[in-house]
């Protein structure tokens, strides 16, 4: 009788296990392009996606336990750092560039404004060892996290055993950023035939395809490319953005083409925040490009827009924020478990 | 009563059976074969924190690291076998992590090893990994993307630099500024591969008085990573 209790419990045991981990599906809609992200090297499920959520709500991650991940991409900003041309990290540190908002993560090549970061798991590292931004080490991370019963056990929930180390931490991370998906915005309700923009709208979409989706392609609004795109050098920062990364010349002045999706919650614009307003952007485009040898080729034509076509074009800008994403419950602060 | 003993029969059965499968194991007469890793300074052994003669000075070394990767062994061109594992973290300071042992299941012979210094660039671009390539152990680099295949740290009072110290942090995995270097070297005793990594030789090539930084992928690094490659040899 002994042996058969032992047996079942044996099995509701081991059936317990497996049922705990519950697999999650990143959805996305069907007029969007083949993700980047290899989703069956680190294949989402709910546990690890909490996990990473945690992690990146967590000043852990920096020296001083003053600076988490969502310091500077806050949910409600589309997870950009609004009002801040550049960032600040721990000890009231200012960076060299402005926090980029975080979504639709999983079809992007290259991070951050230069491109240096290859892979989305890869990528918190460089924020985490930037001395300005969290200023701290993966290995001292992993100690602090080792140390904290609540992240032990929120690790072992997610990968049945509560080691903690760098690949899983990172991993975790990439989950729950993978989860930030942004897909709900006016244009995506007329993509579906669920809304249909105004006459306005309308009118600002045509002239969108014509002079700006070249760069800013639909439904992404960004080809993941680099681009010089005519801003005169800030000389108190001297950035060259790409070029230094890959140490040549054509790459000089050349900074990602951002999306334009959640346009209203992202500013100020550019890789140094310089533009408070959507109106000095556009402005920027038809009157402010500076000639240079790395120059985008789509940009050497002048671009024409009278007042109401700017206006215009604003409108149909407006159309690409997805409200519903950034005020998502799932996406924010997890609070205590 | 019945039902209990049968089930008491069944598990004996199942306990017997499972040694005879150990047994069968154990008994498979598999070839390991252990490659070593051995840093030596010239003739001596190489040790971290021991000083060594140097250009009528002294260098003392604190750190050197390396990634072997794709381990595969040829008789002749014919490819006779490779480590399961793909990558291996060599250190220094960790005396385990200077052998690869490789079980032999086909008890294939061979007359050739070839490997790589450094981690391939579809590795390198593939996010994260556990073990040896997890970022903890320091051989990440965190503000550009790409692994450190090599790296060598110490100090000699012939460099100008703070404190006398050198770094030498070698990678890069994409063109032009490619560090991974492939070797390939005839093997004559299979049952003893050593391979020495003569920092001797390598540091005889630098002039530790101009150059004693290369901390990202460029000219210098894939300068220094063929001079890193001429330093490994096949020990007599």
């Amino acid at each position: 009788m002994k042996i058969k209790i032992t047996i079942i419990s044996i099995v509701v045991l081991v059936s317990m296990l497996s049922f705990s981990v519950q697999e999650f599906t990143v959805n996305w809609p069907g007029y969007f392009p083949k993700p980047e992200y290899n989703f069956k090297r680190n294949p989402p499920d709910s546990f690890t996606i909490e996990l990473g959520r945690n992690l990146f709500y967590s000043p852990v991650l920096s020296s001083n336990s003053t600076i988490a991940c969502a310091s500077c991409h806050s949910p409600y900003n589309a997870f950009s750092h609004t009002d801040h041309e550049l960032s600040h990290g721990i000890h009231d540190q200012v960076g060299t560039r402005n926090a980029p908002a975080l979504f639709n993560l999983a079809w992007q090549k290259k991070f951050m404004w230069d491109g240096a970061i290859n892979h989305l798991d890869m990528q918190p590292l460089a924020a985490l060892s930037h001395p300005k931004e969290m200023g701290e080490s993966l290995p001292s991370v992993i100690i602090k996290l080792n140390e904290s019963a609540f992240y032990r056990k929120l690790f072992y929930r997610a990968f049945n055993d509560s080691i903690i180390t760098g690949e899983r931490l990172l991993k975790a991370l990439a989950q729950f950023q993978l989860t930030l998906i942004s897909a709900n915005s006016k244009y995506d309700q007329v993509k579906q035939d669920k809304a249909i923009f105004t006459e306005q709208e309308e009118k600002g979409y045509k002239l969108f395809l014509k002079n700006c989706n070249a760069c800013h392609k639909e439904p992404m609004f960004t080809d993941y490319s680099f681009a010089n795109n005519g801003l005169p050098v800030d000389t108190t920062l001297n950035d060259f953005g790409r070029g230094a990364i890959t140490h040549k010349s054509e790459d000089s002045l050349l900074f990602k083409i951002p999306s334009l999706r959640n346009i209203s919650y992202t500013y100020p614009y550019m890789h140094d925040g310089r533009f408070k307003k959507l109106q000095q952007v556009i402005d920027h485009y038809t009157d402010g490009i500076k000639p240079g040898k790395t120059l985008s080729d789509k940009l050497k034509k002048p671009i024409i827009l009278s007042s109401n076509e700017k206006v215009d074009i604003i409108a149909f800008l407006l159309t690409l924020n997805d409200r519903e994403f950034v005020f998502n419950p799932k996406h924010n602060y997890p609070g205590k478990n | 009563m019945q039902n209990q003993q049968l089930l008491k029969v069944k598990f004996k059965l199942i306990f017997i059976l499972l040694l005879l499968c150990s047994v069968n194991v154990a008994c498979s007469q598999k070839k390991a074969i252990s490659i070593r890793f051995n840093p030596v300074y010239d003739s001596l052994q190489l040790e971290p924190g021991k000083k060594y003669p140097y250009k009528n000075d002294s260098v003392e070394i604190s750190v050197l690291k390396f990634y072997i990767s794709g381990i595969k062994f040829y008789s002749n061109d014919e490819l006779a076998g490779e480590t399961e594992k793909k990558h291996h973290l060599i250190d220094l300071e960790n005396a385990p992590s200077l052998y690869i042992l490789h079980t032999d299941e086909k008890h294939k012979e061979f007359n050739r090893i070839q490997f790589s210094i450094g981690v391939d660039s579809l590795t390198s671009e593939s996010g994260v990994f556990g073990g040896d390539l997890d970022p903890v152990n320091g051989m990440y680099w965190t503000w550009q993307s790409g692994y450190i295949n090599f790296k060598l740290e110490g100090k000699s009072k012939l460099c100008p630099s703070r404190k006398n110290q050198f770094t030498f942090h070698i990678g890069g995995y994409q063109y032009p500024y490619n560090s991974i270097q492939n070797l390939n070297f005839t093997i004559t005793n299979i049952d003893k591969i050593v391979i020495n990594i003569n920092i001797a030789q390598l540091l005889s090539q630098l002039k530790l008085t101009e150059l004693y930084e290369v901390m990202s992928p460029n000219e210098k690094a894939v300068e220094m990573a063929r001079k890193i490659a001429a330093a490994f040899s096949v020990a007599k």
